[in-house]
């Protein structure tokens, strides 16, 4: 219950209070922040076993307090801290990220089905006010086409539990192998919309392209995981679906660095990126905890340094010379998403590739193999010749990459695949150097609203019909 | 029976508006529609074992008051998601002057 306290309802509280203070939401949100990794950390590290809670009664909420919903909390409460540091932005916005914050972590440890429903539509509605963040045309119309998709998806998932009650009388999670198929692929669907999985998580590069730097860094290091995170419990507990996701996490993998390649924009081409990270999440459901919780340091640095950055086209990016520090920033980052050995995580990402059967872990490959060429090719154009005024980058990405290096030594991402992982960096860096001038925008028709929407409903006929086809 | 194929036609229809209007106003419209029917679905699914209210101190077949009392949330939700949809779109048609989505969608990527 403490634990409950400290993660939900610490920063709910907080959240209200920096929204009706107006001041010091700063450390509000450091706190808040700091508590939630404190109490996940000190979890990890005692192996405490998993416990599950039943708030109240003989209808009550059924709570699940693991491994994987600590990562998912730790890596919130890093996220948060790192923004906390970072301060980029006005009063309201820490209130709403402390509110986010909390909802997040109520989505982490819930396991029940409307409980899900109810955390996960409070985090898309935070989520909604934040990519507004800054205003303009672009951005509002993005948040629209996000809440509006979503919406779609959760009166999909709503369906599916109204289903899953109707066959065992309850919303417990602990129901799932027994549910039919119908409202397994309902809810599945609903909740790979908030997941950005292929593909109905097209939505993901036009919201977290388009929203402010802090925010993306949110997005993309938090908010996404929030559909991740009970879908890797879906595949936990009934193998069949989890076929059917890995599926699709392979596809978004792989057509997710096909986008981020094309890309001309660089905000954009890291939230493509996250487009294909998101595959390597969901593939593997027992190693995704720790591989979302890599993912989410990783983006949330490389986007809280790119918010640094006073243009946003590739194709400027390769012609500026930029200061010493933000260059090395965005290298780092580009590096421990690729894989580099001790910053980032080369074994973690093996033991994904390896786990899977042989067509599958084929293609994963050939993506992570994509992942330094696209993340790279920006930042060693030559020559560099223009300068302009760029502000010093901030304390945070520092703080990620620190907490990157020492969760990478707890868990041994590095652990003896330093020796496979350089020809795979040189051969990405040698590409890098290739002059490739993509400056157009790939399926800008594919984002459209009506797109996305009917996409969904897409998902969920190819679910039902995965259970016909799958062994 | 017949109840529940009426309330699922109407989630269809929704489904159709959604997809196939061209306004954005009309789709979120035809969004609330949809919802209103998995909410109404939801209402009827409590009455499968019973008509009567669940009151303690009094007999009978009771009506399952669990997807009732939960389906409440889900009301809340959908409300406060139609009111911020409409207030951003309303936003939208200020500096846009039109409502059709693909011409917003052409604007908003300029």
């Amino acid at each position: 219950m403490t634990f409950l306290s400290v993660v939900v309802f610490f920063p709910l509280v907080l959240g209200v209070v920096s929204l009706l203070v107006k001041r010091g939401g700063r450390l509000c949100q450091g706190a808040a922040g700091l508590a939630s990794v404190a109490v996940a950390a000190r979890r990890i590290a005692e192996g405490l076993p998993a416990r599950e809670l039943v708030l109240s009664g003989p209808f009550g909420v059924h709570l699940l307090i693991d491994e994987q919903s600590s990562l998912f909390i730790l890596l919130a409460g890093l996220v948060v801290t790192a923004l906390a540091l970072d301060g980029r932005e006005g009063p309201p916005f820490q209130g709403l990220v402390l509110l986010l914050l909390g909802a997040c972590n109520a989505v982490f440890v819930s396991f029940d089905f409307f409980n899900l429903y109810v955390t996960v539509e409070l985090v898309t509605i935070l989520a909604f006010l934040l990519i507004r963040w800054g205003g303009g045309l672009r951005r509002t119309w993005a948040a629209v086409k996000y809440l509006m998709t979503g919406q779609v998806g959760m009166i999909l998932y709503l369906l599916g539990a109204l289903e899953a009650y109707g066959e065992t009388g309850g919303f417990s999670m602990t129901s799932l192998p027994v549910l039919s198929p119908l409202s397994l692929s309902l809810m599945t669907c609903g909740l790979a919309v908030k997941g950005g999985l292929l593909f109905v998580g097209l939505w993901l590069p036009e919201a977290h392209g388009g929203a402010t730097a802090s925010v993306s860094a949110l997005l993309s290091g938090v908010v996404v995981k929030t559909g991740l995170a009970p879908l890797l419990r879906f595949s936990l507990l009934e193998p069949k679906l989890g076929a059917a996701i890995s599926l699709m996490a392979v596809a978004s993998a792989l057509v997710g660095s096909l986008l981020a390649l094309g890309e001309g924009d660089f905000k954009r081409m890291l939230a493509c990126s996250t487009l294909a990270q998101v595959g390597f999440i969901a593939a593997v459901p027992s190693l995704g905890g720790q591989y979302a919780l890599f993912h989410g340091l990783a983006k949330a640095w490389l986007f809280l340094t790119a918010g640094r950055l006073p243009f946003r086209s590739v194709a400027s990016l390769r012609r500026h010379r930029l200061p010493w520090s933000l260059w090395l920033s965005l290298v780092g980052g580009a590096l421990a998403l690729a894989g580099l050995p001790f910053l980032g995580a080369p074994a973690l990402k093996k033991a994904v590739e390896t786990s899977l059967a042989f067509p599958l872990s084929t293609i994963l490959k050939g993506a992570a193999l994509l992942t330094p060429v696209y993340l790279l090719r920006p930042l060693f154009g030559l020559p560099r010749r223009e300068r302009g005024p760029f502000p010093s980058p901030s304390m945070s990405p520092l703080f990620l990459a620190l907490s990157l290096i020492v969760s990478g030594g707890y868990f041994r991402w590095t652990a003896g695949a330093g020796l496979d992982v350089g020809p795979l960096l040189a051969a990405g860096a040698a590409a890098a150097f290739l002059p490739v001038g993509a400056k157009r925008k790939i399926l800008p028709a594919m984002e459209g609203l009506d797109h996305l929407l009917g996409l969904s409903l897409l998902c969920v006929l190819a679910l039902l019909f995965s259970w016909r086809w799958l062994p | 029976m017949l109840l529940r194929w009426i309330l699922s036609s109407v989630v269809l229809v929704g489904l159709v508006g959604l997809l196939a209007r061209k306004n954005v106003l009309a789709k979120i419209l035809a969004m609330d529609v949809m919802n209103t029917g998995v909410i109404s679905l939801f209402v009827l699914a409590g009455r499968r074992s019973g008509r009567r209210a669940p009151l303690v101190g009094e007999g009978g077949d009771f009506a399952d008051a669990v997807p009732q009392a939960a389906i409440l949330t889900a009301i809340v939700i959908g409300f406060a998601t139609l009111a911020l949809l409409v207030v951003y779109v309303m936003d939208i048609s200020r500096s846009c002057t039109t409502l059709d989505t693909s011409c917003i969608e052409r604007r908003a990527r300029r």
